[in-house]
């Protein structure tokens, strides 16, 4: 009696095992563009690049985590988010996004020799932007080059950030980033 | 057989406080050990990334004017010129110093906006060369006291393991006993040196006081120095011991210390405003402005708080800012009344009066931002909102 109720519970746990593992948030398009369902955006990922899994954010990179990354991350407005001194707020203009983005960027310990090259308006999607790009050294010595997009869309605020190693990674992939950003789109 | 082992144990941790006799630096005896000479050459690498880092405040007006404070303490100690101390400013809203083995000495921006004059600030710049004369942090590596785990997260901005920070610095203080001689050396220093002795204690009333203003998640990066109740009464009790010795005119030097830590004191505003310590930053502001009435910097970064403050505990239909932006304006105009060219009070009240909607008077207050600055890097920014509007 007991072994068969074991084998029921057991049978149940691998259905659902089963169920949540074929739950998959990241979907191709017709029109050839991949739609993130968790986050509600479709954009075209560059061939070859692939989508990190285990991460809560949408990640993706081309050659390794170390070498080059493009981040979107969603968050809802006035939720202060873990290690920032900041919160982004639901009428911020772009210029007041890019302060907390620049807020979030500083108090992030590993970023070192932090230095902001541009800090200006730019268009996603129809959307203000605020634009930041920036560069700095991690604790490895590795000279880092980034560029991050932020705008607020309904009580969401969508940062999409390109990260590379500024000698040869950054420019090498940059035209995909830039293609990415062109083509990001959100499905309401 | 419980009493022995409790007896066993009292005399282990009884050892392991005890602190190691070194001849002070100067002293006819004084040389510098293999272990000690390892200590201060890593303590050099880490002051040489510290200095790199954006924390580092280049005021050289400031720096020379510290390190005179220094010389003086030293001088009036029978120190000579062999015992070199270098001191530097950190941009740190912690009201806080923190020395290294090799001799220098940091004193954050958060402690010369805290301190009310000379004779303050020299009290704690006397107790970290206290640690440093008396070789301290030599004598508690040998007492091989470690506190690494405790203070991993301190330094990770400066890409130092932090057990080699507390290794070869103050900033983890150090044993209560090495701090209780830290604290009566430093005060014989200051007072030798003319300072007035009341301000010994009331400095660290004033750090205790800066300590306490924020929720410990939103204090700075240094703000760890322990013990500061005790030491305030320590230095009430030195006071009280040494009065009949006491000079009868003592210094306090305190106009020439506000006039020359002024700029840091400003900066330590803006270092508030962007780690969201708004506390500290209104209490600075508060002091600054009764003592610049006449200066526009001052209500410029009133209007900047007024602005920029934000209550993260409150939800958004609480979190009313109408009076914080009313506030903001008249910060700004004041500002702009002893300043009528200062750009960026200008775009500060542009900014605020968009976001209460008057829109025409924005418009007028940003052309006139964009016209007096026309290189703002944030000109896209304001040309759309000019757009906008």
């Amino acid at each position: 009696m007991i072994e068969n109720t074991m084998k029921k519970i057991l049978l149940i746990f691998i259905l659902f095992l089963n169920g949540c593992a074929t739950t998959s948030f990241w979907t191709a398009l017709p029109n050839g563009q991949f739609q993130d369902k968790r986050s509600n955006f479709e954009a075209a990922v560059p061939q070859g690049w692939v989508k990190l899994e285990t991460s809560p954010y949408f990640v993706i990179t081309k050659d390794g985590i170390g070498l080059n990354t493009i981040v979107v991350i969603r968050q809802t407005v006035d939720i202060k988010a873990e290690g920032s001194q900041k919160i982004f707020e639901k009428n911020m203009s772009p210029q007041e996004l890019a302060e907390v983005e620049i807020s979030y960027l500083e108090a992030d310990n590993d970023l070192l020799k932090l230095k902001f090259l541009r800090n200006e308006l730019a268009h996603v999607d129809g959307h203000d932007t605020a634009f930041l790009e920036y560069k700095y050294v991690t604790t490895d010595g590795l000279e880092v080059k980034g560029q991050c997009y932020s705008f607020l869309h309904d009580r969401q605020v969508y940062r999409i950030k390109y990260e590379a190693p500024e000698q040869y990674y950054f420019k090498k992939y940059y035209t995909d980033f830039e293609r990415f950003i062109k083509t990001f789109r959100i499905n309401s | 057989m419980r009493g022995a082992l409790v007896f066993a144990i009292l005399i282990m941790t009884a050892c392991g406080c005890a602190t190691v006799d070194v001849p002070r630096v100067g002293d006819s005896k004084y040389t510098v050990y293999d272990d000690e000479r390892r200590l201060q050459k890593r303590a050099d690498e880490i002051c040489e990334k510290i200095d790199q880092s954006r924390f580092l405040y280049n005021d050289n007006q400031l720096e020379k004017y510290l390190i005179t404070t220094v010389q003086r303490m030293l001088v009036s100690q029978g120190y000579n010129e062999t015992v070199k101390i270098s001191i530097k400013v950190l941009r740190d809203p912690s009201a806080n110093a923190l020395s290294f083995c090799n001799g220098r000495v940091y004193v954050f921006t958060g402690l010369l906006a805290a301190m009310d004059n000379e004779a303050q600030v020299a009290t704690v710049i006397a107790h970290e060369i206290s640690h440093i004369l008396k070789r301290d942090t030599l004598r508690e590596f040998r007492s091989n006291i470690n506190k690494t785990t405790f203070y991993s997260s301190l330094t990770a901005g400066l890409g130092v393991p932090s057990g080699e920070l507390i290794a070869v610095s103050s900033i983890a203080g150090y044993s209560r006993e090495l701090e209780s001689e830290a604290d009566r050396d430093g005060f014989n220093m200051m007072k030798s040196a003319g300072y007035d002795m009341k301000e010994s204690a009331k400095a660290f009333e004033k750090m205790n006081e800066f300590a306490n203003l924020e929720r410990p998640e939103t204090q700075g990066r240094f703000s760890s120095h322990p013990k500061t109740t005790l030491r305030i009464e320590n230095f009430k009790r030195l006071t009280q011991e040494n009065k009949s010795s006491a000079i009868s005119k003592p210094e306090i030097n305190e106009q020439i210390f506000k006039n020359i830590t002024y700029k840091a004191a400003l900066e330590d505003i803006a270092t508030c405003l962007n780690a969201r310590m708004y506390k500290t930053a209104d209490k600075v502001i508060k002091e600054l402005t009764e003592d610049n009435p006449k200066n526009a910097e001052v209500y410029f970064y009133l209007g900047e708080l007024c602005r920029k403050r934000q209550d993260p505990e409150a939800n958004e239909k609480n979190r009313d800012k109408a009076k914080d932006y009313t506030r903001a304006i008249e910060a700004y105009n004041r500002a702009l009344m002893l300043n009528p060219l200062y750009a960026d009070a200008l775009k500060g009240k542009g900014l605020v009066l968009q976001k209460q909607g008057n829109l025409a008077e924005a418009q007028s207050v940003l052309s006139r931002y964009l016209e007096i600055n026309p290189k703002a890097e944030d000109r896209s920014y304001i040309e759309n909102l000019l757009n906008t509007n």
